[in-house]
Order: C-alpha cells, then sequence, then structure tokens
C-alpha cells in the first residue's frame, strides 16, 4: 500500500467511527482488525502487531 | 484578529511619498488591497507594460504574524519580478522538520532537494518582508504601478465595459473607472460584500493561538511539531524560525477553553515559557505578537464576476496547516497577470480570461482537500479523528510504515488538470509525465549554471530538445514565443521532461507563469505555432 493510499485508508475509517459513534467505535475497530488479521498467511504475522501495540497502549497515558 | 503585545521593532513601516499624484479618474486595472497578492499581482503587470493603481485601507506594510513559510513555486514567481534576491538573502530556507509524540521523535521528513537547486523547499520569512520587496518590484518598472495606502474601497458598481469604484482617501472621497478590478482585499473582502458575494465551505472548531516571540536560538531550520508535549499535556505545538530572531509558536487551546481568555498574556506567556525551558531554549525572550485562528475551507463559486476578479483570501481561504494560504495566492496572481495583459494588450481573445476561474479554482479545491486532510490530524474534528492519530503516534515511534500519516502535506503545485488551455497528448509516449500538459514546467540546471525556471515568467517559452535548429522558429517568434534551445548536454532536462536518453527530440511549449501547455515529439516549430493560434491565448 502506498503512503496516498494509506492515508485514503486512514481517513475512511475516520469517518466509519464518526458514522456508528464512540459507543460502537470499539466494535467497529474489531470487526476491521478481525479482516485485516485473517487475510493474512499466518499468525506470526500478527501475533508481534498484537504485542507491540499492547504495550503502546500500556506504556503511555491516554490523552482524554 | 489581535492584541498585539509589541510591535515587531525592526518592520519596515511603507514609504510615504513626498509628491503624491493626483488620484486617476480612469485606470486599466485597479487593484483593491495591497497585501501580498495584490502587490505581486502590481508588479507583474508593471512588468507587462499594464498601468495599475492599488487602493489599500491600512496605511503600510501588514503588522504581526501571518503567512510565514514561502515554497519553492512561490519564490519562482517573486522572482518573476525580481523579488527573490531580497528575499532569498533574508529569508531562512529549510528542506524538512521533526513531530515528536510526548517527548519521543516519530518522524523526521524531509522534502525533495539537492546541492545546486534554484530555490529550497521552504523559505520563512515574515509577510511584511514580502510586501516590502513586492512593492519595490513594484515601483521599478514603467508605467509603475500606482501604489495608494490609506486608500478604503467604499463601494464598486460593475458596469458593461468596466468598474466603478469609489475610494475614500485622506484627501477625500474620489471615483474612479477601471477597466478591470481584481480584489486582493483577504478573507473579509470589502470587493466581495460589495457584489453580495459569499464563501461556502466548511469552518473547523479546533483553535490554535498564534505567538510569535524574540529569541535569540542555534536551533536548525525545520518545521517542528510536538504532540502532547510534557510541557503543554494535551496540547499541540508548531513552532518555525523567522529571521531576526523571531520563533513562530503555534499551539491548539481545549475545546473548552475561553478564546478572549486564551489570547491574554496572562494565559500565553506561561505556555511559552514552559515548552521553550522543555526544548532548552534557555536565551531570555519577548513576546512580540499574539492572535487566534481557527481552520476554514472557504471558497467563492467563480473567481470572475464579469470585469472584477477575485484572488487569494478574497476568493478562497485554506487551512494554515501545510501553507496554501499565501502560496496559493502568489499563484493566483502569476496565473492571472498574464492572461490579463494578453488580453488588455489587445493579444488574445477576452475569452482567455475565463480559464482564471477553472485552473484557479480547481487549485483552490485540491489544496483545502490537502488541508482539511492535515487540519484533521493537527486539529482532530471528533473522537475518531482524535483516537486514530493518538494511534498513530503511540505505532509511530517503533513503526515506520505509519509515519507518512504525520507528515504535514506541505504545499506543492498543482496541475492544472482539465484546463482549456491544455494541448492534446500525442500518442507517442513520453518517459514520464512531470511535464504533461497542465504541470509545472520541471526546474533543471542548465550548462553554465542557469535554471530552466529562470528562464519563465515572462511570456511563452517553447523549449526544444534537439540536436539541430528546430524548424518554424520565425513562427514561434512571430507570436511572442522564445524558442530556448535544450542540447543533449542537458541530460537532467531531458530526464525530466520525459525523453528518452539521448534518442528524442521534442518541444514543449511553457506558459508565462511556467506550466506546460502542450508537447510534442520531433523539432517541429509550425506544429506549435499551430497549435497556440488554435489554443485561444493569442490572436
Amino acid at each position: 500500500m502506498t503512503d496516498h493510499e494509506l492515508d485514503q485508508a486512514y481517513s475512511v475509517l475516520c469517518q466509519a467511527l464518526t458514522t456508528v459513534g464512540p459507543e460502537r467505535a470499539p466494535m467497529l475497530l474489531s470487526m476491521v482488525c478481525l479482516s485485516l488479521m485473517s487475510r493474512l498467511d499466518r499468525a506470526d504475522q500478527v501475533l508481534p502487531l498484537i504485542a507491540t501495540a499492547t504495550a503502546r497502549c500500556r506504556d503511555t497515558p491516554h490523552v482524554p | 484578529m489581535t492584541p498585539i503585545v509589541a510591535e515587531p521593532a525592526n518592520r519596515t513601516p511603507a514609504p510615504i511619498s513626498n509628491h503624491t499624484p493626483p488620484f486617476p479618474n480612469r485606470i486599466p486595472v485597479l487593484i483593491v488591497g495591497g497585501g501580498p497578492v495584490g502587490l505581486t499581482l502590481a508588479a507583474l503587470l508593471a512588468r507587462y507594460g499594464v498601468p495599475s493603481l492599488v487602493a489599500e485601507a491600512d496605511e503600510g506594510y501588514c503588522t504581526g504574524s501571518r503567512a510565514i513559510c514561502i515554497s519553492r513555486r512561490s519564490q519562482e514567481i517573486l522572482g518573476w519580478i525580481g523579488a527573490d534576491v531580497p528575499l532569498v538573502r533574508k529569508g531562512l530556507p529549510w528542506v524538512g522538520g521533526r513531530s515528536y509524540f510526548r517527548d519521543t521523535e516519530v518522524l523526521h521528513f524531509t522534502m525533495p532537494s539537492e546541492p545546486g537547486e534554484r530555490f529550497a523547499p521552504m523559505l520563512n520569512i515574515q509577510q511584511y518582508f514580502i510586501e516590502q520587496y513586492a512593492h519595490q518590484a513594484a515601483l521599478t518598472h514603467q508605467p509603475a504601478a500606482d501604489i495608494r495606502w490609506n486608500a478604503r474601497v467604499a463601494s464598486v458598481r460593475p458596469e458593461r465595459d468596466g468598474v466603478e469604484v469609489v475610494v475614500d482617501t485622506p484627501t477625500g472621497r474620489h471615483a474612479v473607472q477601471a477597466d478591470w478590478v481584481v480584489a486582493c482585499d483577504g478573507g473579509r473582502s470589502t470587493v466581495r460584500d460589495q457584489l453580495g458575494l459569499e464563501l461556502k465551505g466548511t469552518e473547523y472548531d479546533g483553535r490554535y493561538v498564534i505567538v510569535d516571540i524574540r529569541q535569540p536560538t542555534e536551533r536548525a531550520v525545520e518545521r517542528l511539531a510536538w504532540f502532547d508535549p510534557p510541557s503543554n499535556p494535551g496540547s499541540t505545538i508548531l513552532m518555525h524560525r523567522q529571521p531576526e530572531n523571531v520563533w513562530r509558536i503555534d499551539y491548539q487551546i481545549r475545546a473548552d477553553e475561553d478564546p478572549v481568555e486564551a489570547v491574554k498574556p496572562q494565559n500565553v506567556l506561561p505556555r511559552v515559557q514552559s515548552h521553550l525551558s522543555m526544548i532548552g531554549e534557555d536565551a531570555p525572550w519577548e513576546p512580540l505578537w499574539i492572535s487566534m485562528y481557527n481552520a476554514k475551507c472557504l471558497t467563492l463559486d467563480t473567481y470572475r464576476h464579469g470585469r472584477v476578479f477575485f484572488s487569494g483570501d478574497a476568493a478562497h481561504l485554506v487551512p494554515i496547516f501545510g501553507v496554501r494560504g499565501l502560496n496559493s495566492g502568489l499563484d493566483d496572481a502569476g496565473n492571472l497577470a498574464w492572461k490579463l495583459a494578453r488580453v488588455i494588450t489587445g493579444r488574445a481573445p477576452e475569452q482567455l480570461l475565463d480559464s482564471y476561474t477553472v485552473e484557479r479554482r480547481h487549485a483552490a479545491l485540491e489544496n483545502m482537500a490537502y488541508g482539511a486532510k492535515s487540519t484533521e490530524f493537527m486539529a482532530p474534528p471528533n473522537f475518531a479523528y482524535q483516537l486514530m492519530r493518538e494511534a498513530t503516534l503511540r505505532l509511530a515511534a517503533n513503526d515506520p510504515t505509519v509515519r507518512s500519516l504525520i507528515n504535514p502535506r506541505q504545499t506543492t503545485p498543482i496541475a492544472y488538470l482539465g484546463s482549456p488551455l491544455n494541448q492534446p497528448e500525442p500518442k507517442a509516449p513520453w518517459a514520464n509525465g512531470l511535464a504533461a500538459p497542465g504541470s509545472t514546467a520541471p526546474d533543471a540546471q542548465l550548462p553554465g549554471g542557469r535554471h530552466l525556471t529562470s528562464h519563465f515568467g515572462a511570456d511563452f517559452v517553447c523549449l526544444a530538445f534537439g540536436y539541430h535548429e528546430p524548424r518554424g522558429v520565425d513562427q514561434l517568434r512571430s507570436r511572442g514565443i522564445t524558442p530556448l534551445a535544450i542540447s543533449p548536454d542537458s541530460a537532467e532536462a531531458w530526464r525530466r521532461y520525459g525523453l528518452g536518453h539521448g534518442m528524442d527530440e521534442a518541444m514543449v511549449l511553457v506558459r508565462p507563469d511556467g506550466y506546460v501547455m502542450g508537447r510534442w515529439h520531433g523539432r517541429d516549430g509550425d506544429a506549435v505555432a499551430a497549435a497556440f493560434d488554435q489554443s485561444g491565448v493569442g490572436r
């Protein structure tokens, strides 16, 4: 995916989140994430990404 | 907008003439607004021998912190009027920047740049210097532009063959018959109001405080951005160096902050001090300017209304992020000047002027699309953009694949896709599309050191890539097109214009504003002249 395509997909996801609202945002993100995971060839492609995201969620406080 | 904390000490006031000639009753072009766009347009018209009158409501150059980042393209445009020399001497060039999430660097970007290039990708300078240089340029040609300060437009009345404009000045009220009026009078355009026109589009809620301070520093000139810095948790801060030891600092205020309170020095200065301390800028400093800003994507439906044109902020307001405001305004002036000059001097039919809206409104819409993207990252409009931005910033320190999302999307020249002036492409292909019709003609250094773009900005130029003198040179010259031979020694130019190494010959017609109008394989100047005659740019 090019930088430009990533940028476009990012905006589409932001718009989708806006549409469903904050309460359903975790559900939307989980569904998109699951769709992406299921399209990868092997689990070892996704497990490090989950580990990194988990660590980065924990080691930096959330901005309100 | 603006409580001024202190007047910029070194600002040059507009020169006051000892001898002010009588206010003219008639003028070919009346430019309303003597900001950087209006003064540049006046200088461009003067260079084409077209007299203009500039009516500026203020007493002199602007004060405070306005446009500061001048793109490479804008430096080229200012080069057409000779203002590039003082601009480059005074300004601070830069090629990239850094973004931080809290105290960790998450992006280091650079813009395309190489040794020997004519201008840096970006140059920082206070707007009042640009106005000063454009003003001086407007006075160096004959007939020099007639620039009137303290001249406030009271009414604008379009007529069939011109426009009657009433101007209030210190010597009284004057009525001027102008053949053409160009409104360069900014976001709160009087001309726009007089014609009953409104900008349409979107405004964003996120507010930024703009602060200029004077503080000596040895730091590299870069675009610096901090997201959620320890100095101001939750905020976003931008910093740019300007000449004369001035820092421009932009920071976002919280949604629940009162904008009136937010610009009071007692609320601004501690935040600035906190951040300066965090980044280790410990020299004594003084505030120069404080104001407030929110992003807007607004435009008129058309930039030509009979004999009245709109340029710069009077025509469109784009977000500050990505620095497309003044830079797009200068391109408006560059686009309109040659067309207006050709029509006024009888060298082109009036219909040529309609292409101004087609091209520049397309550019404004492109600029707004990019500017909206930048704004959505810099001032997230709702929880979704905030959440995704935070995810990006958290990942970016370790994951380079997401870093491009943080890139500020700085302004680049907009191609005039679909312009009626673009000539059809030949069937035979080119090695690349860099010089396709509607694109800005690429620059390249020629043998001897001169840059290709330094030949643009006056009249049409036909680049003749080849080994021999092209045919039909007389046909080109008789139309005011200057042929410019590009020998195979200029390998860089051949490559950038999509020509295979040492094989092809080609003709590329470049407009006076440095945009490619058409390109043809071979070396047949007669074909170029024929296309020129059909295109509506000549008669």
